[in-house]
């Protein structure tokens, strides 16, 4: 089985852009969306009228509508959502690349907001303000039945599961997550933007409470409010715009059998080695269609839900051997500067910012302008994925 | 665990495809639904079979035994009929049948939860409409 992926589009970044991070901003999200856009806009040196696409995460809550009319984007041709929250922090862009590729709009946006702090309640919505998880109700007639009636709801405790099952395979550590949360918090330190800006060390990790073990505090992704946008058009446009273009060189999506929803992923699932993912199915493809394989990638940037995900991701998409992928993270190899593979340089979710990894396309292309704060040097390749659960997708990045 | 009455418990509907799973349950004997073609089992239920796309379909009676597939211990936050509770813990039994169901263990300390471990069902009502497929640690 071989997945289909979008190779060489006629599609390039050309502009990014985001809102301050920070906790209780007072805003919402069509405002923090609408500041995001115009920067990356302002970014590019396009007026934000020139977007006639706009494409976003199922868990959205700013409606296409709305930014539209607020920004009198008013010939808007193609509007588009991918699925499985994080799992399309890549898929963005392959649905705006895709769109550029077939002619279907001129120049599209990717963009994020969110409005997530504790005590923010900007709406009922079950993805708007708060804890999701705790908004369900308690008479579940969907597929939270299956695991909230036994104390399983949030996020971290969904993942905790796949990462304990990970460790009894193959003999994973908690450490080799632990490894990986100070290495994000070590780049955000370097991140005026960040978050966290105090680095921590093995020992602040290991000190750091208890979530659902074996994930701990300072592996889990933080709640605040943000927007990000990346604005993108076709590559000969790009040329005359302000910024040098980043080039989308292949995207790849593909809906496997390990779902994030736990009733689901477990459905008919055993994971790692026992069936196999929606990444580790499309990675053949994905490297054959960019051009470049993984030892090609200069900068990394994947979707950390919690750290666990990083290890497991980079095993999946061929970066090290299956089951190799904490031992990897532990050796240094993600850590700017001397790694092999530095894997989320702006902080990641834990360090910079929470959108669900929309935060990290930007830094992508920031490290292939040579712009990044944890700039690896003479960076050519740039990969970007969502999280390790499918519908999985990456994206291959390269200057142009 | 013990039984907790409060009205916040998360709880199935008891309506749907569902239904008939839960209230196997509370009979004491767990069911899990089955093509009526192919007999292939699959949890959740679902309208139709992944194999064979029939949409026939039945209830079958399983051993209630199984191994701990995966686990966890859950700390705050958790939701709040769980509060009172941490740490508790979570697992993944794979039954001999196959499926996967997420549920907890009884009467383990947390330190001895082992991926491997063999369990078998034990029922728990949480109020007299509802009972929980949670699992026992038996004998290798």
């Amino acid at each position: 089985m071989t997945a289909a992926v979008l190779a060489q589009p006629d599609a390039a970044i050309v502009g990014i852009g985001q809102t301050r991070f920070a906790k209780n901003m007072g805003r919402d999200e069509l405002d923090l969306a609408c500041e995001a856009v115009l920067a990356a806009c302002a970014d590019a040196g396009l007026d934000a009228r020139e977007i006639d696409g706009v494409v976003s995460y199922h868990v959205e809550q700013v409606d296409e509508i709305d930014l539209g009319s607020t920004l009198g984007l008013d010939r808007l041709r193609f509007m588009a959502r991918t699925p499985s929250g994080g799992g399309g922090a890549a898929s963005v862009i392959g649905l705006a690349a895709a769109a550029l590729e077939a002619g279907a709009a001129d120049c599209v946006v990717a963009f994020r907001a969110r409005n997530r702090s504790k005590t923010a309640s900007y709406g009922e919505g079950i993805n708007q303000g708060g804890r999701p998880w705790a908004k369900a109700g308690t008479v579940l007639a969907d597929s939270r039945q299956w695991h909230h009636p036994f104390g399983v709801a949030a996020p971290a405790q969904e993942m905790a599961l796949i990462a304990r099952r990970h460790m009894a395979v193959f003999g994973t550590l908690a450490e080799h997550f632990g490894a990986q949360a100070v290495a994000q918090r070590f780049h955000a330190s370097r991140n005026p933007a960040a978050l966290m800006r105090t680095e921590v060390t093995i020992e602040d990790w290991a000190a750091s409470r208890p979530i659902a073990d074996p994930i701990r505090l300072f592996d889990c992704s933080l709640e605040h409010d943000a927007g990000v946008a990346i604005v993108l058009t076709r590559r000969d446009r790009a040329r005359d715009l302000a910024r040098r273009p980043v080039r989308v060189l292949a995207h790849g999506q593909c809906d496997g059998p390990i779902h994030v929803d736990l009733p689901t992923f477990f459905a008919e699932t055993a994971l790692f080695g026992e069936r196999v993912a929606g990444a580790r199915l499309l990675a053949p493809d994905l490297w054959g269609a960019a051009g470049v394989q993984a030892d090609d990638v200069d900068v990394a940037m994947v979707f950390d839900h919690f750290t666990m995900a990083v290890p497991l991701s980079l095993e999946q998409y061929g970066f090290c051997d299956l089951g190799e992928g904490g031992p990897f993270v532990a050796s240094g190899a993600t850590r700017w500067p001397d790694g092999s593979l530095p894997v989320n340089t702006h902080g990641g979710s834990n360090g910079e910012a929470f959108l669900h990894g929309l935060n990290h396309l930007p830094e992508a292309v920031r490290q292939l302008r040579g712009e990044s704060t944890s700039q690896v040097a003479d960076a050519q390749v740039a990969f970007v994925c969502g999280s390790i659960t499918d519908p999985a997708g990456a994206v291959v990045l390269g200057r142009d | 665990m013990d039984p907790v009455t409060t009205a916040e418990h998360p709880r199935p509907a008891l309506t749907g495809a569902a239904a008939p799973f839960w209230e196997h349950v509370r009979s004491g004997v767990l069911h899990i639904q089955a093509c009526g073609q192919c007999g292939a089992m699959r949890h959740p239920p679902r309208p139709r079979c992944a194999r064979c796309h029939s949409d026939d379909r039945r209830w079958l009676p399983v051993s209630g035994r199984g191994e701990v597939w995966s686990y966890t211990v859950c700390h705050p936050p958790v939701l709040s009929a769980y509060a009172e509770r941490v740490p508790y813990n979570a697992v993944v039994v794979r039954l001999v049948e196959g499926p996967f169901l997420v549920s907890n263990l009884v009467d383990v300390p947390l330190d001895e939860i082992e991926v491997g471990m063999p369990v078998e069902l034990a029922v728990e009502p949480i109020d007299a409409d509802v009972s929980l497929p949670r699992f026992r640690r038996v004998a290798r």
